[in-house]
């Protein structure tokens, strides 16, 4: 039995046996503190207090609102408004879930302990990190944070998704736009080519002799023939993508200027979308929890962090193999952590976890199409069981009717995660 | 029968070969309810599974995984499935 193979069977359970035990079998309420409050975090507190009514679960999340980087494109493409993709923390409260509104700032593993920007330090007796992604702002010279108010990234939705729609609208008809991607891994794979899609719906409708330029590091993306298909059926001629091969990558941008250089050559820009390279959350860097590229690997059976014990990792941050960086993934690590949890804070054997992830892409209304798969833990890792993506030359039907579903998945993960 | 002999022995090997254990059916229902959620989720075009009949419930998913039956998405995520497992989430949905 290898090393690897030892720990996914044992580990959750020798941390249990020594430390939370003890404490419950004293009569306690357990205690599971959650940090972050996205599609990760959020589930993973709702359904820790589902599986284990009596246990104390608070979320702590800076925010009052969750706005989701789901559907944040199509704000970007006026078809959508910020109140859609704008949601609160009152129903998962109503639940038994003590909301904290204040940030993480330490986290001692051995006293198990939380400490709050507020002041305030919680004690844990297993503890979730959702903390989603940071930006290396300084992967390409030229980018950082003060940057992105001139060249936004809006991978965090919020002002960044407010302020490139403003551009957008303030841009000249014939002008052109520039979406930066970045390397693998990040956040949502199939977001800056579904990004493409919506800002030109909206530049097809407003200002038609404009173009878009997608520069790219990567020679091959998540769902790139649907998605070279639908920029040819619906905006001929509109969208260029530059991917590695063709000298895409990107090695200096120029706000001032707003100019980007790539390895192809430069190009001069009237919107210019960055999105920039990225690694865990930094709490899970001060945790301690991050590798040396800054992902966060983990047992993929209980989603604990193999770095740190009782500290379990979901959502954008984790290392979760085949699964991608994705809302739907995110939702489904957590609810698969939060049995974990449940079953290791009972002293029992945590349940073998099904993982799921589906990702829609609408790139004008009524055109969409998706990936999904089904996940199984192994001793590796997570591995893909089965799935794909939508058929190419689908019949118009086919592509309303995911659209359709897009938004009715967006209505089951917020109700799965907040409601 | 015969549609669906290989699809399940195609699912069981790829479990078999990656040391994939077997999670419950209610660890693979939750994902299903992510999508077609209660009717408290809103949702408006996909079909609700709470209360649907087993028997129904079989044949769909035996339908989609060996690719007889017309799907956008279903399809895809039938062929994750085993046997047994179909067996157990159409149980688990019917009794809800």
């Amino acid at each position: 039995m290898s090393a690897t193979r030892r720990h996914f069977v044992a580990g959750g359970l020798a941390a249990t046996a020594a430390l939370s035990l003890p404490r419950i079998a004293r009569g306690a309420a357990p205690r599971v503190v959650v940090v972050g409050g996205g599609f990760g975090g959020a589930t993973a507190a709702k359904y820790v207090k589902k599986f284990l009514p009596d246990a104390e679960v608070t979320l702590i999340e800076r925010d009052k609102q969750f706005i989701t980087c789901p559907f944040s494109n199509y704000v970007i493409g006026g078809i959508e408004k910020m109140q859609t993709i704008t949601h609160g923390y009152d129903k998962i409260a109503k639940r038994g879930v003590k909301v904290v509104h204040d940030e993480a700032v330490a986290v001692d593993p051995n006293a198990k302990t939380v400490t709050l920007k507020g002041g305030a330090t919680l004690a844990y007796d297993r503890l979730v990190l959702s903390p989603g992604i940071d930006f290396i702002w300084d992967a390409v010279p030229g980018y950082s944070e003060a940057a992105a108010e001139v060249m936004p990234h809006a991978w965090k939705a919020g002002p960044q998704t407010l302020l490139l729609r403003k551009q957008l609208e303030a841009m000249p008809d014939g002008g052109t736009v520039i979406i930066v991607a970045p390397a693998n891994p990040f956040r949502c794979p199939p977001g800056p080519y579904e990004r493409a899609g919506m800002i030109a719906w909206y530049l097809k409708n407003n200002k038609p002799k404009s173009k878009i330029l997608i520069f790219d590091p990567k020679e091959n993306f998540s769902k790139q023939a649907l998605f070279f298909e639908a920029y040819e059926n619906l905006y001929p001629g509109m969208i260029q993508w530059i991917g590695g091969k063709q000298g895409g990558k990107v090695t200096r941008v120029d706000p001032k200027a707003m100019t980007v250089e790539a390895e192809f050559g430069e190009e001069k820009g009237d919107v210019i979308n960055f999105i920039p390279p990225q690694r865990a959350g930094k709490i899970a860097q001060i945790a301690g929890v991050t590798d040396e590229k800054g992902w966060c690997p983990i047992d993929p059976k209980t989603m604990e962090s193999t770095k740190v014990k009782g500290i379990h990792v979901v959502g954008d941050a984790c290392i979760a193999g085949a699964m991608p960086k994705s809302g739907t993934a995110a939702n489904s690590q957590a609810r698969n952590a939060a049995a974990a949890i449940a079953a290791m804070l009972q002293g029992k054997e945590p349940p073998e976890p099904s993982f799921a992830n589906t990702c829609y892409s609408i790139v004008a209304p009524g055109y969409g199409f998706s990936v999904t798969a089904m996940y199984g833990a192994t001793p590796e890792g997570i591995k893909e069981i089965a799935g794909g993506v939508s058929k190419l030359k689908a019949p118009a039907k086919d592509r309303d009717l995911e659209a359709a579903y897009a938004y009715d998945w967006y209505r089951g993960i917020i109700y799965d995660a907040l409601g | 029968m015969k549609g669906i002999t290989i699809p399940v022995a195609l699912a069981v090997t790829l479990m078999a070969g990656s040391a994939m254990a077997a999670p419950t059916a209610e660890a693979i229902a939750r994902n299903c309810v992510v999508c077609h959620g209660p009717k408290e989720a809103g949702q408006l075009e996909i079909p609700k599974i709470a209360n649907y009949p087993a028997r129904k419930m079989v044949e769909m998913l035996t339908g989609f995984r060996a690719g007889q039956k017309e799907a956008t998405i279903m399809d895809r995520i039938a062929k994750s499935l085993t046997d047994e497992q179909i067996q157990a989430l159409a149980a688990h949905f019917a009794s809800q």
